[in-house]
């Protein structure tokens, strides 16, 4: 790693790995990425090149890891006194902010202008504008600013599956701006259950998250709040056409148990019960995106959409 | 090459830990296999958008 020392550059040397940098991208989050978008992508009409779908799909994971590492260039002052973001590569000392600066730059541009290449132009500019949002508008601006930081960081990681489907069609429809709409409202809930359980760790980092910034109450009112919106939004797929009876009911069912345990995080405000609560609502959400998308992903995969099974 | 407390040599080079090492070659290693992935990248990417007959029309 080098370091400044007066007017020269001293160089003393890197151990950092290649799993170093891999972690810089945040591989679960790309993990994710992948996941929704491949969703948006199948659901866009027309037949796509299947290696031009998994190009497309590769391009917008990568984008996603070059947002990634650059939000922890930006936030390496606030990983280093968190206990969960402690061991980053940057708090570690294993990376330095430029190299993780000039990896997450150097990947940006190349997702963005291959995406152009591969795909087509609108899903570059809109791969480019999600990690401009990610990384200015919630990492650099909002994220520091407001306890509403989540709600607006959800927006960019619900972008993906729109990308994946401009990648695949050229143009937006309303079933892209739904599974939008189904991510945004599910980051909430998602994000505050965990908040509730580390909402020291947040504090000790200066960040106002909502339960240090508003208090716990208010953060399980506005976790029911928008659980209560996400699991109608969820069943619209099946309600447009874009997704089956099959979805509909797993979207339905699903959202049924999503809200009880929204409910019982509500109810529950105290000691152990309340701590269980929010474990169960965040580990449950989890689980609640998967089985939406993953259906979603296979009946569209399979084909089956069509014939509404 | 002898090493110094500073880490360069008596010569004023620098010489690296056997860490130092074993992590460079690593990040050889997974630099030449990202290169590699790109020559596979741009050669799948030209032959999708030149297609098959990308010379039918003669030159």
């Amino acid at each position: 790693m080098s370091y400044v020392t007066g007017a020269h550059i001293e160089w003393t040397g890197s151990e950092a790995t290649p799993g170093d940098y891999l972690a810089l991208l945040k591989p679960r989050v790309m993990s994710l990425v992948v996941f929704t978008a491949l969703a948006g992508l199948l659901m866009a009409p027309g037949p796509v090149n299947p290696l031009v779908g998994f190009m497309s799909l590769v391009l917008i994971a990568v984008g996603a890891g070059a947002s990634g590492a650059l939000n922890m260039w930006v936030d390496s002052d606030i990983d280093a006194v968190m206990t969960r973001t402690m061991n980053r590569p940057i708090p570690a000392g294993k990376i330095s902010r430029a190299q993780a600066l000039a990896f997450g730059l150097t990947l940006s541009v190349f997702s963005v202008a291959l995406l152009g290449i591969v795909a087509n132009l609108a899903a570059a500019a809109l791969l480019a504008f999600t990690i401009f949002f990610y990384v200015v508008i919630y990492s650099m601006w909002l994220k520091r600013l407001t306890p509403q930081n989540i709600v607006i960081g959800g927006a960019a990681g619900a972008f993906p599956p729109m990308v994946g489907y401009v990648a695949a069609s050229g143009h937006v429809s309303l079933a892209s701006f739904v599974l939008f709409a189904i991510i945004f409202l599910w980051t909430p809930p998602h994000f505050w259950a965990l908040a509730l359980l580390k909402s020291e760790d947040y504090a000790k980092a200066g960040i106002p998250m909502m339960p240090n910034a508003k208090g716990a109450d208010r953060t399980r009112l506005e976790i029911l709040l928008y659980t209560l919106l996400l699991v109608p939004v969820a069943i619209v797929p099946w309600l447009i056409g874009a997704a089956s009876v099959t979805y509909g009911v797993i979207a339905i069912l699903a959202g049924a148990l999503m809200l009880i345990a929204a409910l019982r995080v509500y109810k529950l405000r105290q000691g152990a019960e309340a701590d269980l609560a929010a474990k169960q609502l965040f580990a449950f959400s989890i689980l609640y995106l998967s089985l939406l998308f993953a259906e979603f992903i296979a009946e569209h995969g399979l084909g089956l959409a069509s014939g509404l099974l | 090459m002898d090493q110094n407390d500073s880490g360069t040599s008596a010569q004023g080079g620098i010489v690296l830990t056997p860490a130092q090492l074993r992590s460079r070659k690593a990040r050889s290693i997974a630099i030449g296999c990202a290169v590699g992935a790109l020559v596979i990248f741009f050669y799948a990417l030209t032959i999708i958008k030149l297609g098959p007959h990308a010379l039918d029309g003669g030159w």
